[in-house]
């Protein structure tokens, strides 16, 4: 939809060009009143919002390329008790130091899902590559969660109940 | 969003948070099966162990352990207080659909129930392999 190359590394200011590009002539100023217009203008903004973030844009890669879909739910062996008990330090941690170093932890493990997919996509090819694609997301997607929870803001009822 | 009164109430005050024990305390604990599953489409995790009365095979407690959103910490919480005093047969017929009823979940929120089946599930089927049963798989009216 924006014209851009299929693949997981993306330079942000082509998706930026690409993106104003075609924003201009379907945008509301432009183009009030002309609902296939407006279809347009949201599914380009939904398409931008995907590629700016990794995991989305991994996601929606995967789908595109046909590779597994949420039904495989394969993870890591021991990952989710890791991942439990994860949470159950950061829960059990006490001042603002501890909780930045779990911060800069799972900034660190954001880094690495990202690297070890970019380098997947680049072998996608190869036997049994789309499966481990689909394991890393999968693996990924509790990291992005446990980054979400970090926020000491974060209010499971405000996501849920507002 | 409009939410029924069950749900914020368990959400507010969950009934039995905690567990008997690490994963590798209770690992060779015969009276106790653990739960632990996670959610890939959203990435919350959830743990539930049960304690199990060895001679009248009657779940005794339970307790969960859940870092989601609300309505997964209600969906467990709930469901620990339901499998108290069951059996593990009883235990293993409470069905997601039920805890969607009680609790008024929202379509988007009925993975949330999934998980909270997939746990019971799991620590039954934890208990019964620690004391030489075959595990149980889902039944087939199961709703998924």
């Amino acid at each position: 939809m924006l014209g851009l190359p299929r693949g997981f590394d993306l330079d942000p200011s082509e998706v930026d060009r690409a993106y104003l590009e075609r924003a201009g002539a379907v945008h509301p100023d432009v183009a009030a009143g002309d609902d296939d217009a407006a279809r347009k203008a949201a599914a380009l903004n939904h398409a931008k919002r995907v590629l700016e973030d990794p995991e989305r844009r991994a996601r929606a890669l995967l789908a595109l390329l046909g590779g597994p879909g949420k039904e495989d739910r394969s993870l890591p062996p021991g990952f989710l008790m890791e991942i439990m008990e994860t949470r159950e330090h950061i829960e059990a941690a006490r001042g603002p130091e501890e909780r930045a170093r779990w911060e800069a932890w799972a900034a660190e493990r954001r880094r690495e899902y990202q690297a070890n997919v970019a380098g997947l996509f680049l072998r996608y090819a190869e036997t049994g590559v789309p499966a481990r694609v689909r394991m890393t997301l999968n693996a990924w997607r509790y990291i992005e969660r446990l980054i979400e929870q970090l926020d000491p803001d974060y209010d499971p009822a405000r996501a849920d109940f507002d | 969003m409009a939410y029924g009164q069950k749900i914020i109430d368990h959400y507010e005050n969950p009934r039995n948070v905690g567990n008997f024990g690490t994963q590798a305390d209770v690992k060779g604990r015969r009276d106790i099966g653990v739960g632990l599953v996670g959610a890939p489409e959203c990435g919350d995790v959830m743990q539930l162990q049960i304690k199990v009365n060895p001679g009248t095979g009657v779940i005794e407690d339970a307790k969960f352990k859940c870092f989601g959103c609300g309505s997964a910490i209600a969906s467990s919480s709930l469901a620990t207080e339901w499998l108290k005093g069951k059996s593990l047969d009883e235990g293993l017929s409470i069905k997601n659909t039920q805890i969607v009823e009680e609790l008024s979940l929202p379509p988007v929120k009925i993975h949330c129930s999934v998980l909270a089946e997939d746990a019971i599930r799991a620590a039954i089927n934890d208990y019964r392999t620690k004391n030489g049963m075959e595990a149980r798989e889902r039944t087939a009216a199961s709703a998924h």
